[in-house]
Order: structure tokens, then C-alpha cells, then sequence
């Protein structure tokens, strides 16, 4: 009760917009959060009595509340009719609560909305099912793979990325397998699908085909944490290949220099580069990421005597510290 | 059972205080917030790519760019809090004297004020390097380099943007209000770059409240706290990074400024204080509805009532400087679900990867099309007429700047003969049409792909004669024959008139109604030169003659025979002027004494 009590005395700060539609400032909409922390710690016990709470409780404190069950909702694999069947219900729901921000151009930011809360909740829920099912399909011998090709649809899609994201190493390295076999469906496989096996499986095959593609974000991400999953030595090789799509030189080169610019074979390449018309411009800018001071001291003598405007830059660049 | 437990034990910790929350695209947990899209990382590219890149790069793309052309200059204009450079980069050719020999305007653009919208570095570098590609292209990109002295500092707070990179998907606080990290706002000031230090989280300094006029003066979008989101700091300009923007002003040259834009995400919206200065108000708007018609009104407008603010930079520039200043809140509109995404709270921050090729693009079409309007206003500069199958050229008039005006000079002189063809080129003072790949287009409902009526009106034998010209025989030159950009010349072929007496004609005048593709209208006395001063435009004639509507009008001031008549009252009271041959194409050559006294009584007369 006196819990109740606290929550109705910051009644006088809420501004109700519409029935539904809740506006608070920031500070009390933490304080509220708190409270029932508090009190859904001591009060919830099932469904039904969430939703007996629910009926008692003021907007904000029913808004909150929901917002916290369907976060937690969210996460669970299994669920129950009852529990499906709640959130189902709050898809319609016109609970949204704002708070007064004093930053947001339009002084008010929504942080819950019920509705769209349920509605990715369920999708969630259907990711996680779908990427249950693709795990029995994988053990079992039902495997199809024209689920890895083309997915049915974006949630299918959505739960085949998070599955090959769990995936272990052996799993992906027989699905890698498969598809060195099989070239049309590796053709046929999106960037996105065909980078997670790639970074799971660290295939060398793979990261190649990805390399070769016109580059889009997924591209991008996957070459600029190579790092992290291939080997020094392939990680090299792969960024080496990198560098043949035009899209991809300026960050091939940089991860040269920035990551591995003390092992020999990419200081090899880098010396090169510096030469190459197709590569040097970019090449020239981007030794300003070596950390190797010996091998910063070779280029500048390497340099000293070049009067083109690319070993120009170079060499201004090696002179500098680099920016972090 | 078991499962109620699990969901007792789930809820206790979802409520109880989580340090630190990690965006990922599907994975839920307690510790997670689900984007519905995979979340944004820094890449490390000098070119552009389809996502954000980190600093380290933009900052070299930004010098390498500065070594490619001497059109772009690096400047250092002060330090951050964490003492690293903050660079300005000044575009435009070394001269300060545009292609028409008139003094080239101002423009500041800021980015990266605050971290973590990281839309705006990439804008502001997207500005940049489309100014690099374009500086040959003999149209908008190379107008503005021309023409006008641009400066950018495409990103101010640096240290707090690099803290929103060194932790690119994590954040502290709250799911529902999250704070540094990834969404850090503020600058480094009392903060260290340690995540896990939670006493510093919610310290620094708002830039964007840190200004005068408005200083400390809004209750509820400005604070005293040090660990409000919108804290203002100790007074204005007390922040180093906006002592380096001040710096920007003065690089700029502070008495040439017409343009100022902070750019800013989210809410897909220009913001723009007013001031007193009306009219500096509607030129404001006027400019904001051209940025908004590149991008199809896709933006909306939201302007501010005068004297009142919460200390934002565009206050500071509007009310010191007497420009249109606005804050550009780039896409999306109100959360990521626009593009697919969960619309979780605050993802309004993240926008997609795969977003920001075309973000990057079409707030570079809209930034250029103020740019362009704010260089300068268009006039009708010189006349062709030539024979019809542009053999031979048989007449040509210019107007030609002599100290601190222009005169109409005749740098090619002839007769016309009536019902005789010819073919007439119109020749402007800047490219007066939008391209759409190198195709001539209309620009929103600001402009028409043709857009130009051309009249001949005359008196010949005392009496008053007219005639059009059909303008859909004509064309915008985009490929060839243009005078200095694609689209500043129409040509169009025409038939003189059978009443035209070329010897017993007193008065024929070329009346063209036109507008630039921002839908500005023709300087109708280009005999005065136009100039930005004190909010509005100085000069800039209408069809009535009046210099305060800012809009310009219909010109009639080209006159081939002039009978001195006023310009805005056709009343003919003083002998025909014939304008003075040109010795040279760049001056106007020896005045006759008794034409200059002619001149200047009809000068008189007609500004009486």
C-alpha cells in the first residue's frame, strides 16, 4: 500500500495527452521504473495475476509494468498458450508512454510503446522457434538446404542469420563444405547469410566469394573485423584478395597496415602498393595507421627519393602521429 | 512450476539496475536491447561506403581530399577537452572574387556536435567529397566553389564521437534511457573513456546549449545539472570545441556570412530561430522550403519565435550575424521501424548501415541547393543574336562591372531585320536549371524545366510594339554552348517583327521572366550590383524596381535602343541613349563626353 501510495503522489507530474497516451519527465519515469522493480518482484506471480495487478494500477505503472513482462517475454524460447495469447492481446493495445525530453527536438521521446512492444515480441518469439526448428532439422535428417538459399520469409531469414551465428565451428565447416560443392547455391546465398558462415566456419573459400560480390554493408562489417576470424596469415591472404574489388581497397589496405602492419608478408604488399597506380593513392593516406616504427623508417627511406605526388603524401603522413 | 519460477527470476533481474546493455540485432537477453537490424560498427575506410566509418578515417579522407586540390584547405580552429585538433576545411578557390567580378559570400556548415548522431560526419564528409568530385563539373559543385567561400568542420566534438566508436554498440543506464557509450550526447568534460566508471556516465557538457543569446535561459531544455542531458556548462562558449566553431565564423570571414546550417539527427526536420529581422526571416524560410524541395518535402520545417532560445549554435549565428542559421535534424523521422528496424527507444540515433549511401546523397542535394541560392542571385548578364544557322554573330550585349557598378555595354554591334530569323542566347549569371543525370529537370514546384518567357517590346514610330518569343523552340544548354555552367544559357530561335524599323525604333527591350532553379526571380537592374547585407539581400531589384520583396521579377532592363525612359515607368521624356561600343571584352572602353552627360541625365531620370 505504501508503495501504491508513492506512485500515486507523482501523479501531479503526469500530463495525459489521451486515454491511453502517457507523458512524464525523465527523472520520474526512472523513479517509477524502480519502484515496481520493487514491487513486480513481490506482486507477480502468473498471467492472471499479472493482469489482476494490471487492473489496479495507474496508466504509468501499467505501462511500465507491461513493458518490463514483455521484455522479459521476449526472451524466453517456450512459452506458454496463456502467455502467447496475453501478449497477442497488447498488439492492439494503445498504451504508449512518452517522456518529457529535454533534448529531443520534439521534447518528447516515446520509450514504450505496448503495441509495437507485443508486436516484436511475438517476432522474437517466432525467431527463436524458427532457429529451435532449424536445430531439430539440422540433427534430425530433415535438413533442407533451400532454407539456406532463400529463406521463405524476413522472420525465417531473421532466424537462419541467428542460428549460423550460433552455429560451432564443425556445423559450419560442413555447411562451408557443402556449399564449396555446390557453386550455384553459393551464388544463389546473400551477402549476409553467406558472411556469418563464412566468419563462422572461417573459411577461406568463402571470405573469397564474399570479397568478389559488389560490396554492400554486410561486406564492409565482415572485412573490417577479418581480424577476429581468420588467422594472421589467412587474414593477410584474405585482404590481399580484398584489394582486387576496387569497392573494397581503401579498407583492405587499412586493415594491412592498421592490424598487421609488423608482419612481413603485409609490409611486402604495402611497399608494393605504394607503387601501384590502382592502389597507391589510397596507400599513400593510409600508412599513417603503421605502428611499426622500423618499418615507418623503411618507407620513408624507400620514399625519400620519389618525387610523385603520391610518395609526397606518403611521406607526410609517415611524419605524423595517428589520430586516435 | 518451474516455469513460473523462471519468469519470477527473470523479472526480479530485468528490474534490478543493469550497468551496461549491448544493442545486437535478434539476440535477446536481459543484458541486450534487439534492433531488429544488424547494429552499425565503425569501419575503417577512406572511401565512402554503405555505413559509418570511423574517425580516424574520415579525418584522413578529409586531408587526402585537402592534398588532391588546392581547393580544399585544412585549417586547425581549435582543441577538444582531450586536447585533440579540430580541423575546418575551407572550399572554394583562392580568390575571393566570384566569376562576375563581385565579392564572394560566406558559408559555415557544422557536424558532429553531438556523439552519438552519427549521421552527420558522414553527412558532412558526403559534402566534402561531392564538392571534390564536382569541382569540374561545370555546374553546381563548381558554382559554389567559384563563388562562394565554404567552410565545414564536419566534426566538433570529437572526443565525445570516438567514445561512441570505442563503444559502438553498448550503452549504460537504462534500456529505455540509455546514456554514454553509443549514446553519449555531450563532450569528454569530467568524463573518463572507461564505460565501466558509472560515476562519469551522465558528465559533459551539451554543445548545443553552451551559446549565446540564450545562454542558460530555458528552464526545461537547458540545465545546471552536470548530469543533465542538456547541461550548459559553466557560460557560454565555455567549451573549447565551441570556441573552435566560433573560429570557423572568423575563417569564413565573419562580415561575408549569409549561411549557416548545424547539422544534427534525428526527427527529419530544418529548425530555424527568427529574429526582429523580418525579412531576414523570410529569406530563412524561403531558403529552407529550396533544402526541403531537393529531397521532395520530405523534411518538414519547424521555425522558432524570436527572443527566446534554449543556447543553440543557429541562435548564436542567426541573432550575431543576421543569417539564416537553422539545425538540419537529419532522418529518420521518429525510429528506426521506419526502415524495418524494432523502433526501440533512442534507435532513432542508429540509423541502418544500408541507410547511409542515400542519406549521405540527399542531404547533399538539398545542403547544395541552399548553398547554391545563398551564393547569389540571378541576373540576365549578356545577349546573343545571331544569324540563324549561328554562322555569324549580329549583335551582342553585356553588362560590364566599372568600379562599383555595372553598365550595359555593346560588345557586338548590328541591326535587326524584320521578319528576318535569328537565333538569340540568353546568358545568366549562374546555372539556372537543376540536372537530373546531366537531363535539364524542374526543381520541386519551385521550378519548370523551361520556365522562361522572353518578350521583345519596342517603340518604333512612337508607337508601342510586342511580340514573344516561343520558348519551347529553345533550350537550357547543358552539353554545349553554355557560357560558363551547364543551364546559365537558353537559346532560342526568333523572328523579328514586321512592324521593327530598326532606324525609326526609339525603344526595343528583351523582357525575360524567369527564375533560377531555386525559384528566385532575375535582379531587374543589374546596373546596381547585388549584395547580402544585414539580413537580406542589398540591390536585389523586383519588377516594380523595389528593393526590399527579396524575390527579384521580370526583367526589362536589357534594352538594345534605349530612349532613356525610366526602367520601371515606360514614360519616353529625353532623346534615345545608344549604349557605348566595348573596345575590349573586359572594360568599356572611351566614353564620349557629351553620350556620358546623356548617360547620366538619363541616370537621373530614371532613379528620381
Amino acid at each position: 500500500m505504501k508503495k501504491t501510495k508513492q506512485i500515486w503522489s507523482i501523479l501531479p507530474f503526469l500530463w495525459v495527452t489521451s486515454v491511453f497516451s502517457v507523458e512524464l519527465s525523465e527523472s520520474d519515469y526512472q523513479q517509477t521504473f524502480k519502484q515496481l522493480s520493487a514491487v513486480a518482484n513481490s506482486e507477480i506471480t502468473s498471467i492472471s495475476s499479472l493482469k489482476q495487478r494490471l487492473e489496479t494500477e495507474p496508466e504509468v505503472s501499467k505501462i511500465i509494468l507491461t513493458h518490463q513482462a514483455l521484455s522479459i517475454l521476449s526472451d524466453l524460447s517456450e512459452l506458454t498458450d496463456e502467455q502467447k495469447k496475453w501478449v497477442n492481446s497488447l498488439t492492439s493495445s494503445k498504451q504508449i508512454l512518452s517522456i518529457i525530453s529535454a533534448d529531443h527536438p520534439r521534447k518528447r521521446m516515446i520509450i514504450v510503446d505496448v503495441s509495437r512492444q507485443a508486436s516484436i515480441t511475438m517476432q522474437l518469439w517466432e525467431i527463436n522457434q524458427q532457429v529451435q526448428q532449424l536445430e531439430h532439422k539440422w540433427l534430425s535428417a530433415d535438413w533442407q538446404w533451400a532454407d539456406l538459399v532463400k529463406p521463405a520469409n524476413a522472420v525465417k531469414k531473421q532466424a537462419l542469420l541467428l542460428w549460423l551465428t550460433r552455429a560451432s565451428f564443425e556445423k559450419a565447416l560442413e555447411i562451408g563444405h557443402y556449399l564449396e560443392r555446390n557453386p550455384m547455391q553459393l551464388s544463389a546465398l546473400s551477402n549476409d547469410v553467406l558472411a556469418v558462415i563464412a566468419q563462422q566456419a572461417s573459411s577461406n573459400a568463402l571470405f573469397a566469394e564474399l570479397w568478389s560480390r559488389s560490396a554492400d554493408h554486410v561486406v564492409y562489417a565482415m572485412l573490417n573485423r577479418l581480424a577476429t576470424n581468420l588467422s594472421d596469415d589467412d587474414a593477410i591472404s584474405q585482404l590481399k584478395l580484398a584489394t582486387d574489388n576496387p569497392q573494397l581497397v581503401s579498407q583492405a589496405l587499412f586493415r594491412l597496415s592498421k592490424d598487421y602492419g609488423q608482419e612481413v608478408e603485409a609490409q611486402h604488399f604495402i611497399e608494393q602498393a605504394l607503387f601501384d597506380p590502382k592502389l597507391q593513392l589510397q596507400m599513400a593516406m593510409t600508412v599513417s595507421v603503421i605502428q611499426d616504427p622500423k618499418f615507418k623508417d623503411r618507407l620513408r627511406r624507400m620514399l625519400a627519393d620519389s618525387n610523385n605526388k603520391t610518395a609526397k603524401i606518403a611521406l607526410k603522413q609517415l611524419s605524423k602521429e595517428s589520430l586516435q | 512450476m518451474m516455469r513460473f519460477l523462471i519468469f519470477i527470476a527473470l523479472l526480479t533481474s530485468v528490474s534490478s539496475e543493469a550497468t551496461t546493455f549491448s544493442y545486437t540485432n535478434t539476440d535477446t537477453s536481459n543484458a541486450f536491447i534487439p534492433l531488429g537490424y544488424p547494429v552499425p560498427e565503425p569501419i575503417d575506410s577512406l572511401t565512402p561506403i554503405d555505413g559509418f566509418r570511423s574517425y580516424q578515417s574520415l579525418n584522413l579522407r578529409h586531408e587526402q581530399l585537402a592534398e588532391l586540390t588546392d581547393l580544399i584547405s585544412q585549417v586547425e580552429v581549435g582543441m577538444t577537452i582531450e586536447q585533440r585538433p579540430i580541423f575546418a576545411y575551407q572550399l572554394g578557390d583562392p580568390d575571393n572574387v566570384t566569376h562576375i567580378g563581385g565579392i564572394e559570400g560566406a558559408a559555415l556548415i557544422n557536424g558532429g556536435i553531438h556523439a552519438r548522431e552519427w549521421q552527420t560526419p558522414e553527412a558532412t564528409t558526403g559534402y566534402i567529397e561531392a564538392l571534390f568530385e564536382g569541382r569540374d563539373d561545370q555546374h553546381l559543385a563548381q558554382y559554389i566553389l567559384d563563388n562562394l567561400n565554404l567552410v565545414i568542420i564536419p566534426v566538433l566534438n570529437i572526443d565525445g564521437f570516438l567514445q561512441t566508436q570505442r563503444f559502438a554498440s553498448s550503452v549504460t543506464r537504462s534500456k529505455s534511457s540509455p546514456r554514454d557509450g553509443r549514446m553519449r550526447r555531450k563532450n569528454m568534460r569530467g568524463v573518463d573513456q572507461d564505460l565501466d566508471t558509472l560515476g562519469d556516465n551522465q558528465l559533459g557538457i551539451d554543445l548545443n546549449r553552451n551559446n549565446n543569446p540564450y545562454w542558460a535561459t530555458s528552464s526545461d531544455r537547458s540545465s545546471d545539472d552536470p548530469t543533465s542531458i542538456v547541461h550548459h556548462g559553466t557560460g557560454p562558449a565555455s567549451e573549447p570545441e565551441i570556441e573552435a566553431l566560433m573560429e570557423g565564423a572568423v575563417l569564413a570571414g565573419e562580415s561575408r556570412l549569409r549561411f549557416y546550417t548545424d547539422t544534427h539527427s534525428f526527427t527529419q526536420i530544418y529548425f530555424a530561430p527568427f529574429t526582429s529581422n523580418t525579412r531576414r526571416n523570410d529569406i530563412t524560410t524561403a531558403l529552407a522550403d529550396v533544402m526541403r524541395a531537393a529531397n521532395n518535402d520530405k523534411y518538414d520545417y519547424g521555425p522558432s519565435s524570436s527572443g527566446a532560445g534554449i543556447g543553440a549554435t543557429d541562435e548564436y549565428f542567426a541573432n550575431t550575424y543576421n543569417i539564416p542559421s537553422y539545425t538540419l535534424e537529419i532522418e529518420p523521422q521518429s525510429s528506426a521501424a521506419e526502415y524495418g528496424g524494432f523502433g526501440v527507444s533512442h534507435d532513432g540515433f542508429i540509423l541502418p548501415a544500408s541507410e547511409v549511401s542515400r542519406m549521405r546523397q540527399e542531404t547533399t542535394d538539398a545542403t547544395f541547393a541552399g548553398l547554391y541560392t545563398q551564393t547569389d542571385v540571378p541576373f540576365l548578364m549578356a545577349i546573343e543574336i545571331w544569324d540563324s544557322n549561328f554562322q555569324e554573330l549580329q549583335l551582342a550585349y553585356k553588362w560590364q562591372v566599372e568600379d562599383q557598378q555595372r553598365t550595359l555595354s555593346v560588345t557586338q554591334q548590328g541591326e535587326l531585320n524584320s521578319e528576318s530569323g535569328y537565333q538569340l542566347r540568353l546568358i545568366f549569371s549562374k546555372p539556372m536549371r537543376w540536372l537530373d543525370n546531366q537531363q535539364v529537370t524542374g526543381f520541386g514546384d519551385l521550378s519548370e524545366a523551361l520556365g522562361i518567357d522572353i518578350d521583345w517590346v519596342a517603340t518604333v514610330n512612337q508607337q508601342p510594339v510586342e511580340w514573344s518569343v516561343d520558348t519551347t523552340a529553345g533550350e537550357w544548354l547543358s552539353t554545349e554552348g553554355f557560357q560558363n555552367y551547364k543551364t546559365d544559357t537558353f537559346s532560342v530561335p526568333f523572328t523579328v517583327d514586321s512592324r521593327l524599323d530598326w532606324q525609326t525604333t526609339t525603344l526595343l527591350a528583351l523582357r525575360v521572366n524567369t527564375t533560377d532553379f531555386a525559384g528566385q526571380g532575375l535582379d531587374t537592374n543589374p546596373s546596381t550590383i547585388v549584395d547580402w547585407q544585414n539580413g537580406s539581400w542589398l540591390n536585389y531589384e523586383d519588377t516594380e524596381g523595389s528593393v526590399t520583396t527579396d524575390s527579384g521579377g521580370v526583367d526589362n532592363a536589357f534594352r538594345l535602343i534605349d530612349d532613356g525612359s525610366d526602367l520601371y515607368n515606360n514614360t519616353p521624356n529625353t532623346p534615345p541613349v545608344q549604349p557605348t561600343p566595348s573596345n575590349s571584352s573586359s572594360s568599356g572602353g572611351a566614353w564620349h563626353p557629351l553620350l556620358i552627360l546623356l548617360m547620366l541625365i538619363g541616370f537621373v531620370r530614371r532613379y528620381k
